[in-house]
């Protein structure tokens, strides 16, 4: 099946170069199959455990499992159907367009920028000055996977766990695949929203008011 | 690293003067009674004796359980607390008189709760006109009142969706009540997410008459732990043994058939409701759990929960096709189904749909539904009562009429949203001994006469009529603590108890054993007695069961004819109460019961 051609129930695809690999044409991505996500918002979980860890006691320890601080998050609708959502890497890139903040003006490299190498959004924490401008930008797209963490100063949206995602591993009904994309697949930006719409008029037969 | 404090704050919210104040949860409180159930307790215990449900100064506590935020599967349940509508005792020492109260819920409230750093939610007063109130944690704390008057008398589903208009997608958890709340139906219940809900003991008539018809939170972060270390070995634990139940048939089961297995579970002992609870088995329920699951096309799960208990059905045919929002709950389909007569999986979706667009509980409903064709079956229902509702068993067009004049109170319903015990007074005529309720509230669908161990629960529940209050001490206390920490009764044979108290442990940052937890339940649900004592309960109320499970017999499927023996159930009652170290005359705990359980605020006299 191709990928992010408009299934209904299928999307949120998010694409990131393997450094690795970033001279071939395969890309890695997630997948979520939005009709079988149950709502439980365990991967939300498992992902700040794996990218927000802590050292306590002298010990590096998987994080407290915050999903305010989630890279992948669940949207919940009136009518039982939930759409899992992690940064689609929209092409006209609204969080770093938003950013006012140059870590680097001469190179035109912004506090949130994207990592030329991995293709990650990342944020250069010394320059960042908590504006939040640019999760207002991901949250006007509907999207609201860019999380800025007051703590550690952490911006960005998903990076595949660095090649392991922990929620593909951990979702309990395997809604959320990892999968093998092409490089020149074009993005489709939509929006959880129009995923929830296709979702209940296929699975329900009922238009989304 | 510094020891963190787990504790957040009470938040009591005042309707009448549109205000708030905020303190800190005493540190013992914590330690004592962990959160949820045994929380609002110890807070419910503060109000003074003899308020009456719908009195402005009776709180509408909303406790989370402590473990709801944390990512611990099988602990997502919170828990309402307030002064019951239902019950009263036969001698009231009050004009108020009545029960404690307690309900809980699935889904995404009490863990909003937690996120925002609220341990008790507490409500007084009463708005001059309909209200919301709007609580955001985000930064700081930020309480406002709002105009609800446009919400006033929208059903469930509107509700949630004028609330998304009007808050924004997605990031609000709300709780609400349907139009039989704001007309103070007496088995009202308070709805989240359309169809989950604080359905019993009447949460949604104490909203109502203060007035108020949402609540709507927003919280921040997790709260924190006291000893991270073993929080995050817990935790790992706990899902580990989770994963490694996957296979077993109690997991399996759940996932396949939710809680509707248990048609099968209790058909040895003939231990469902069937038509008013004459009997106790019905061989077409049997596979009930296979043709409903046919229907199903979606599954959702509490927070953090791997097994997704809750299906959406989409019904292609019979009297009422169309797509539901729930259809695997036991006591749906007992309640409205067996007890009325109904064996249609098809046709029970609807019916427990129209129950939580209004907002009324299913199992007092479907009981009371069940009562009455059962009344008319013996001619002891005058044709007048029926308001024109051919109320014959197995009627569902009926049953949807007469649900809908529930939740509105029109004509009948007026009668009916008073409760069984009401409505069979009103009727009288030997009726009442057909009436199936213990301390005012409507029996659960589970069979006293077949199975019997249940009506120890039904009879000493500290909320009437209760099928999840545990049918002998240790199972109270076990119950009562599981409340207190929200996890859910119906992974009960999945998850791991012994983990579950090394998490309490770690969050709390005081040392429970297994033992040690138990005793936390054992003090919850003193002082629950205790607090119904002091209204005026007493073992008359306890031991007073419906006539007609003494006098009626009932075919069993074994063969044979069962019936409940009333002078066996009075010395399992008072060998209940020596277990429990009450005085078996009188139903008071004892003075070294309540030391023992450091209740030392308890009086002795009331």
């Amino acid at each position: 099946m191709t990928v992010g051609a408009t299934v209904a129930g299928l999307g949120g695809c998010r694409l990131l170069s393997d450094s690795a690999e970033a001279e071939t044409n395969v890309l890695r991505a997630i997948r979520v199959n939005h009709d079988k996500c149950t709502g439980c918002r365990i991967c939300e979980q498992v992902c700040d455990e794996f990218n927000h860890k802590l050292t306590v006691d002298g010990i590096e320890q998987a994080g407290p499992g915050d999903p305010h601080r989630s890279l992948i998050t669940i949207h919940s609708y009136p009518e039982p159907y939930y759409v899992a959502w992690a940064c689609l890497g929209c092409p006209d890139l609204p969080c770093v367009r938003a950013c006012d903040y140059y870590a680097d003006r001469l190179e035109h490299r912004k506090a949130l920028h994207v990592d030329q190498h991995t293709g990650e959004i990342r944020l250069a924490k010394d320059w960042c000055a908590g504006c939040e401008k640019c999760i207002e930008a991901c949250e006007s797209r509907g999207g609201n996977v860019l999380r800025w963490d007051k703590l550690s100063y952490i911006a960005g949206g998903c990076n595949l766990c660095h090649g392991d995602p922990q929620c593909v591993k951990e979702c309990p009904v395997e809604a959320i695949e990892f999968i093998e994309v092409d490089r020149k697949m074009e993005i489709k930006t939509r929006n959880p929203d129009a995923a929830y719409g296709e979702g209940i008029r296929h699975l329900y037969r009922i238009d989304s008011k | 690293m510094k020891k963190q404090d787990c504790r957040g704050f009470i938040l009591e919210v005042d309707l009448g003067k549109r205000s708030f104040s905020t303190r800190e949860t005493p540190r013992d409180w914590i330690e004592g009674f962990l959160g949820g159930r045994g929380l609002g307790a110890r807070l419910m215990w503060e109000t003074k004796p003899g308020v009456a449900a719908d009195d402005p100064e009776n709180p509408l506590i909303f406790c989370p359980g402590l473990l709801n935020a944390y990512p611990t599967p099988g602990t997502p349940r919170s828990e309402m607390i307030t002064k019951s509508p239902a019950t009263r005792p036969m001698e009231p020492l009050h004009s108020g008189s009545s029960s404690i109260t307690y309900s809980n819920l699935g889904g995404f409230f009490g863990t909003e709760l937690k996120f925002a750093g609220v341990d008790a939610l507490i409500i007084k007063g009463k708005a001059p006109r309909p209200t919301m109130l709007v609580a955001d944690f985000r930064k700081g704390v930020d309480i406002r009142f709002e105009d609800a008057s446009d919400l006033w008398g929208l059903s469930s589903k509107s509700t949630e969706l004028a609330l998304r208009k009007r808050l924004g997608q997605n990031q609000f958890k709300t709780v609400y009540i349907g139009p039989a709340g704001e007309k103070l139906v007496r088995f009202a219940s308070i709805m989240h997410k359309i169809s989950r809900a604080f359905a019993r003991g009447g949460g949604g008539f104490v909203m109502g008459s203060k007035n108020l018809k949402a609540i709507a939170i927003r919280g921040r972060a997790i709260p924190a732990v006291a000893d991270y270390t073993a929080y995050r070995k817990a935790v790992s634990r706990l899902r580990d043994h989770f994963k490694s139940k996957k296979d077993s048939d109690a997991y399996q089961h759940r996932l396949k058939y939710a809680s509707l297995r248990s048609f099968k579970g209790l058909a040895p002992y003939s231990g469902f409701a069937v038509r008013n609870f004459s009997q106790g088995y019905w061989e077409v329920m049997l596979d009930f759990h296979k043709r409903a699951s046919r229907h199903w096309v979606h599954e959702n799960a509490c927070y953090a929960c791997p097994i997704p208990c809750r299906k959406t059905p989409v019904i292609k045919d019979g009297p009422f096709p169309g797509h539901f929002h729930d259809s695997s709950h036991f006591e749906h389909a007992v309640m409205l189904g067996s007890n009325c007569g109904q064996s249609d999986e098809r046709v029970i979706p609807r019916l427990s749909e129209a129950c939580n667009e209004l907002g009324i509980d299913v199992i007092s409903t479907g009981n009371i539904l069940g009562f009455l064709m059962d009344a008319k079956e013996r001619g002891l229902l005058p044709e007048a009562f029926c308001d024109g509702i051919d109320l014959r068993w197995d009627n569902p067009h009926a049953m949807l009429k007469a649900i809908e004049k529930i939740g509105r109170r029109e004509g009948l319903g007026d009668i009916l949203a008073q409760g069984l015990g009401f409505v069979a007074k009103e009727l009288g005529s030997g009726v009442e001994k057909f009436a199936f309720e213990s301390k005012g509230l409507e029996f659960p669908g589970w069979n006293p006469k077949g199975y019997w161990p249940i009506a120890i629960s039904y009879m000493t529940s500290n909320r009437g009529a209760c099928h999840l209050s545990g049918d002998s001490m240790e199972r109270q206390n076990q119950q009562a603590v599981k409340d207190a920490v929200g996890s859910c009764f119906f992974v009960r044979y999945i998850t791991s108890y012994k983990i579950l108290a090394e998490l309490v442990s770690a969050v709390v940052g005081s040392e429970y054993d297994e033992k040690g937890i138990y005793e936390v339940g054992d003090r919850i649900y003193n002082l629950e007695k205790s607090f119904n004592y002091r209204e005026g309960f007493r073992r008359a109320d306890d031991s007073r069961l419906p006539e007609a499970l003494c006098t009626e017999h009932m075919k069993a499927r074994k063969g044979g004819r069962t019936i409940l023996e009333k002078a066996k159930f009075e010395r399992m009652l008072t060998s209940y109460y020596n277990k429990r170290g009450w005085n078996p005359r009188t139903s008071q705990p004892e003075r070294k019961t309540i030391e023992r359980l450091g209740l030392g605020f308890v009086p002795e006299k009331s």
